[in-house]
């Protein structure tokens, strides 16, 4: 074991058993994977994704790109995490990908013999020719060859959820910055909240051996932490990742859940007046050949894995690091943790090339007095400065901009409500970190009227040393998840892709799961030296969230299955429960959809519910449907503006059919405006309009008339609606005890009466959707159970047949009656529906204008037909074409129409269909072809009005 | 011959939660009429934003030209339209109530300003709804009829992403002039 | 998601509204305003990169049309909100 006796931040009472590959290793609470893996001695941990080259742990932190396996656990298996973020638990089999046989005996290391031939850009060579390679040869072979882990199929058992929260100022990160601002920021009574996405806070400081304040650099962030945790206005999250700045001071953050909690992971939607960005920065690697060998690693990983971790991660180490501090901190912690150390190269020192397979064993370089050198080691400490973490600054679009001063990418000053600090803008210092972030606390308090305005002077950032390492030639990693070499971007320049954003998806650096955050910045600089452009100029392409991979199963939360959407029910769907109904969803609702007797289909349920409304009795929920209260004075003249036909003379008492038009004049809704008083009127809508009808009304009556007197108010779902239709409705009607004249005279079709069915309050409106004597009856929804027990009682003496979805649509054809989505569909006008007549030419309404357009009153357009069988007998195919001549031999042909509908209509036995059709009003009785290639089918059609049955609507007076 | 007719529940709601936080959700009927009037008349009545719970009358105003209000008032510049049987009113009781249902509603019921209001119109995931609480533990809400079952599932399935609240961070000292989060 | 200053209720998740296109250019019943004018008004759009005066129904909160002005590239809000600051 490659342990430390003592020391680290781990709990080496308990041990915890886990397997690499199927071999058992053992590590504590506290490690992470790598920290394990390196502590077992395991260095080879992947097989890069093109060339299948050995990789190991080259940092400590999510810009892992190398070090990716598959963890199982008893939920399952999740592939692509990096080992360095996912704290270790007992039981955990962690394997290796994109190897085969093994990760020692690769097969797939050949193909970096083949290593030129898959230089940049070869995806796209191949692709161009020959066409056919790619599919049946190329992609096959590109898959098997490359790629990450395996997607576990097991259906996922794991709970997530979706959550929020608000405050006035979120802290991202707690290292010395984020602690500093934290803690600045709770004393003042803001309402503070701490994202730390480690399981601890504490950052840098935890692999620290500074002192602050004569406290050790572990001591200090504890006592900080313990102060923040105590506060009743701070809320401080660790294991939670902020992946993503959004609008106005959004972010979003993933908490993982510690095993055993309810939910995996919540996903967090925090909404903070101010945001105080203090992520750190990213050790930036040096690019030389043969970089990417096992064992190479990040100096501050390495620090991290010694401190922290108490790893002893080799025996003996070549330190490459130029900045003085920086390496003075590198070799006592090699020190520390008994490595030898092999050499410590000098600034301008040119590495050559390093040796081993699968792990380094020995690095050559050439020395600024031009001697070449050569040492063997089995660990490498690099590092080429820091690059900040200010992607969640740079998400929201505006660009980080090249300090050559510090040799990175800084974001510009901003009075946003994120503020980078610290590491995040530049500044390494330990004591410059802790005032930025008092000071960035103290300002966005100023702003936020919660603090008096300090004029304090925020640190400098850091600067880089003026030079660092030199290089050999050979393969130099740029992008190491990506395997993009230094030649791979000199190869781009050539051949012309030298805009920032094609070097990127020519040669993907930076594209791969780690988003290019330990490449970018070399892979600029590498720009810049081949081109002798300054690398301000170049630029860098567009940040995006997610800062580290999420779970799907995070951004989904509950929205699963039924969970994934409301489910509006009716009042009467537990009565019709009861009543064997089967239901269906349509938009938001559950539907009634046919009452099935045992036995049935649904063909001959849907045919005998037919036969008995159009004979006999049917009773049917139409509850779904908008229902929208207008009161006052200027009632009456707020729905004349709104629809197109006139109904200024309509009486109490009485209702009208009515289209409203959309601004541009196309047909929006249909419905029912009944008058139950000179000033009170009882509107419908759509079931699928509902909701934008409602807005509409509100629209009008708010901005565009807010003259006029009027009163809206939705009761949608205060008042159930159970349709009663066929010719025994009145019969029924009778029979509920009305206190009402209910006799044809008193009661004529298309009136609206108030009153009691058996001391039940109702409204009934004397309507027919189905062509039958029909009344459809309103009744506040807690009454419809009541309601449906009487009717279903009091109607069996005339054999009542309750009915749903299915059957009203038959019905409805067999009219020609409009329904929204088919007929009504948006781009039609009232005319092209047959309802020309209706449109007013006395008033003004909403859409009269371009309804003139000249294009909207051609008498040729594609108006409503109804369509027969040329032979009585052979179905129509639905969503067949109209044409005048027969199927071609596949080429295009001239339509002429569509159906909309098609039916066998039990009622007429025969197929009928509805449809447009180019001048239909003009072609009764023309045959024509309806062909439906999807199906196969072409059928000989007749031309009619669209409605089939009872034309004259005899039916409704009777 | 009328019988006394009562109202059927929109949901199955009554008794606890599923999961450790041991909330109980019931479903209380609540006759709602809604009344429109001109901002003006209705400022005199209550402000915008308020709840005002009497003996007898229950007033809610969310909306500048309309209050909602469980009995009627002889106002007559103020229309009166029933909406109670399209309304389903909810109790949920728990002393974690408030804190769970911030976990999922669009606007944050603990912010400053709905300290002194303790109502408010917004929406908890997909459900528009109305919520009101004289303290943190035993809440009112109000959605639509048609999504009550519905509403009443969904709060199942949240209730069960929960875990016991850790007895180690409750009740912490309150810094002075700190806004107290605990209701 | 933007932050939208409703002048009731103050300033609301965007989930909370359902957007209403840029403010209409004429009044929605006009005798005078001929064919073309409407066409103009309602198809000829300026999708300028800056602010634009458009309007959004609060659904989940007070049900009112409210007037905003947002800028297009950079989503920040120019109305003055409810209350000040917050």
């Amino acid at each position: 074991m490659s342990r430390l006796s003592d020391g680290g931040m781990i709990d080496r009472e308990t041990t915890l058993n886990f397997t690499f590959d199927g071999q058992p290793m053992v590590g504590h609470p506290g490690d992470t994977i790598a920290s394990a893996l390196l502590a077992n001695g395991q260095h080879l941990v992947a097989r890069s994704i093109k060339y299948h080259r050995p990789r190991g742990i080259m940092s400590a932190g999510l810009e892992e790109p190398s070090a990716l396996v598959t963890v199982k656990d008893e939920t399952g298996s999740t592939p692509n995490l990096k080992v360095t973020e996912v704290s270790l638990r007992d039981g955990l089999e962690v394997s290796s990908q994109n190897n085969w046989p093994s990760l020692t005996h690769d097969r797939g290391a050949t193909l970096a013999l083949g290593g030129k031939s898959l230089s940049s850009g070869f995806y796209y060579k191949t692709f161009k020719w020959p066409r056919k390679a790619w599919q049946t040869t190329y992609a096959p072979i590109i898959r098997k060859a490359a790629g990450h882990g395996e997607v576990d199929a097991t259906p996922d058992t794991a709970l997530y959820d979706k959550r929020r929260k608000a405050c006035d100022v979120l802290v991202i990160g707690s290292g010395a910055t984020g602690l500093s601002a934290a803690i600045t920021a709770a004393q003042s009574g803001a309402t503070t909240i701490v994202l730390e996405q480690d399981s601890i806070l504490g950052g840098t400081l935890l692999s620290s051996d500074a002192t602050i304040a004569e406290q050790t650099a572990t001591h200090w962030a504890e006592d900080a932490a313990d102060a923040l945790v105590s506060l009743s206005n701070v809320t401080v999250m660790t294991s939670t990742l902020a992946f993503g700045q959004y609008d106005h001071g959004l972010v979003q953050a993933v908490e993982q859940q510690t095993a055993g909690s309810a939910a995996r992971s919540i996903l967090w939607k925090i909404r903070a007046q101010k945001i105080i960005l203090a992520a750190g920065a990213i050790e930036r690697p040096i690019v030389f050949p043969g970089n990417d060998r096992p064992g190479i690693m990040l100096a501050g990983a390495l620090q991290t894995y010694v401190r922290r971790f108490a790893v002893v991660p080799g025996k003996r180490a070549v330190v490459a690091v130029a900045e003085p501090n920086a390496r003075a901190d590198t070799i006592r912690a090699l020190e520390h943790a008994g490595v030898e150390i092999a050499a410590c190269l000098n600034a301008g020192d040119q590495i050559l090339s390093t040796q081993g397979r699968l792990r380094v064993s020995g690095l050559t370089w050439r020395n600024t007095q031009g001697h070449r050198q050569k040492v063997t080691c089995d660990l490498v400490a690099m590092s080429a400065g820091w690059m900040p973490t200010a992607h969640l600054f740079a998400q929201m679009g505006q660009p980080l901009e090249f300090d050559a001063y510090t040799q990175s990418l800084l974001p510009p000053q901003t009075d946003g409500p994120l503020r980078p600090v610290g590491g995040a803008r530049g500044v390494l210092n330990l004591r410059d970190c802790i005032a930025d972030g008092k000071i960035a606390a103290h300002q966005v308090l100023a702003e936020l009227q919660m603090h008096k305005h300090l004029s304090l002077t925020p640190p400098a950032s850091t600067a880089r040393p003026p030079q660092g390492f030199g290089s050999g030639k050979g393969k130099a990693f740029v992008d190491f998840q990506n395997d993009v070499t230094r030649d791979d971007i000199a190869l781009a320049q050539r051949e012309g892709y030298t805009d920032i954003e094609l070097t990127k998806r020519y040669t993907t650096l930076g594209m791969g799961t780690d988003q290019g955050k330990t490449s970018w910045t070399n892979g600029i600089l590498e720009i810049a030296a081949l081109t002798g452009e300054d690398p301000a100029k170049i630029g860098h392409t567009t940040y995006r969230p997610a800062y580290s991979p999420v779970s799907l199963g995070t951004l989904i939360g509950t929205e699963v299955g039924e969970q994934m959407l409301p489910t509006r029910r009716t009042p009467f769907h537990g009565g019709f429960e009861k009543l064997g109904c089967v239901y269906q969803t349509s938009g938001d609702w559950l539907y009634s959809r046919y009452f099935p007797k045992a036995g049935e289909t649904m063909e001959q349920a849907i045919t005998r519910e037919c036969h008995a409304v159009r004979r006999g009795l049917g009773c049917v929920d139409m509850s779904t449907l908008g229902k929208i209260d207008v009161k006052g004075p200027d009632a009456l003249e707020f729905l004349s503006r709104l629809y197109c036909n006139n109904f200024a003379k309509i009486k109490v008492g009485r209702l009208r059919y009515a289209l409203m038009l959309r601004e541009d004049g196309y047909v929006f809704d249909d419905g029912t405006i009944a008058r139950l008083s000179d000033t009170h009127f009882m509107v419908t809508a759509t079931t699928a309009n509902a909701g934008s009808v409602w807005r509409h009304m509100r629209k009008s009556a708010q901005l565009d008339w807010p003259e006029l007197d009027v009163v809206l108010t939705s009761v949608s779902d205060h008042w159930a609606s159970l349709a009663i239709a066929g010719p025994h409705a009145r019969n029924l009607l009778t029979a509920l005890n009305p206190d009402f004249d209910v006799s044809r005279p008193g009661f004529p079709f298309a009136s609206v009466r108030a009153g009691h069915l058996g001391g039940l309050p109702v409204r009934v409106f004397s309507v027919s959707f189905s062509g039958e004597l029909s009344y459809e009856i309103n009744v506040p929804a807690g009454f419809a159970d009541t309601l449906l027990s009487r009717v279903i009682a009091g109607g069996e003496q005339w054999d009542i047949t309750p009915y749903g979805l299915e059957t009203l649509d038959v019905l409805r054809i067999e009219k020609g009656h409009l329904s929204i989505g088919t007929e009504v569909d948006g781009r039609r006008t009232p005319a092209d529906l047959g309802l020309g007549g209706m449109v007013s030419h006395t008033k003004d309404f909403v859409g009269r204008a371009l309804l003139q357009r000249k294009a909207l009153q051609k008498d040729n357009r594609a108006q409503l037909v109804g369509l027969e069988s040329k032979d009585g007998a052979t179905p129509i195919p639905i969503a067949a074409h109209l044409s005048t001549t027969p199927l071609g031999n596949g080429g295009p042909m001239q339509t002429c129409g569509y159906l909309t509908a098609a039916i066998h209509s039990p009622t007429l036995d025969h197929p009928i269909a509805l449809a447009f059709l180019e001048d239909g009003q003009n072609r009764t009785g023309e045959v024509l072809w309806a062909h439906s290639p999807i199906a196969g089918k072409s059928v000989q059609v007749r031309v009619t009005a669209p409605c089939a049955y009872d034309p004259k609507g005899e039916r409704l007076n009777a | 011959m009328p019988e006394i007719l009562r109202p059927q529940p929109a949901s199955d709601a009554t008794g606890f939660l599923a999961g450790p936080l041991g909330l109980r959700l019931d479903e209380v009927f609540l006759p709602l009429k809604s009344l429109s009037a001109a901002p003006e008349v209705l400022d005199t009545i209550l402000e915008f934003g308020q709840v005002r719970q009497t003996d007898d009358l229950l007033l809610l105003r969310f909306w500048p030209d309309v209050i909602w209000a469980s009995g009627s008032l002889s106002d007559p510049a103020v229309h009166v339209t029933e909406i109670g049987h399209g309304t389903t009113r909810f109790r949920l009781r728990g002393v974690e109530a408030l804190h769970f249902l911030s976990n999922y509603t669009r606007a944050d019921l603990f912010a400053a300003k709905l300290l002194q209001a303790r109502a408010i119109r917004t929406s908890l995931n997909h459900y528009d709804c109305v919520i009101w609480w004289a303290n943190t533990r035993d809440i009112h809400l109000i959605v639509d009829r048609s999504v009550a079952q519905s509403f009443a599932d969904h709060l199942q399935t949240l209730a069960q992403r929960h875990d016991c609240t850790d007895p180690l961070t409750l009740p912490r000292p309150v810094a002075p002039d700190a806004p107290d989060r605990r209701g | 998601m933007l932050l939208i200053p409703c002048p009731h209720c103050g300033p609301r998740d965007e989930g909370e509204f359902t957007y209403g296109g840029p403010k209409s250019r004429l009044p929605a019943l006009d005798l005078t305003a001929d064919t073309q004018d409407w066409h103009r008004a309602l198809h000829v759009g300026r999708n300028a990169r800056g602010p634009l005066t458009e309007i959004w129904y609060h659904s989940s909160g007070c049900e009112t049309w409210i007037e905003v002005t947002r800028d297009t590239a950079t989503h920040q809000i120019l109305n003055k909100a409810k209350g000040g600051s917050t």
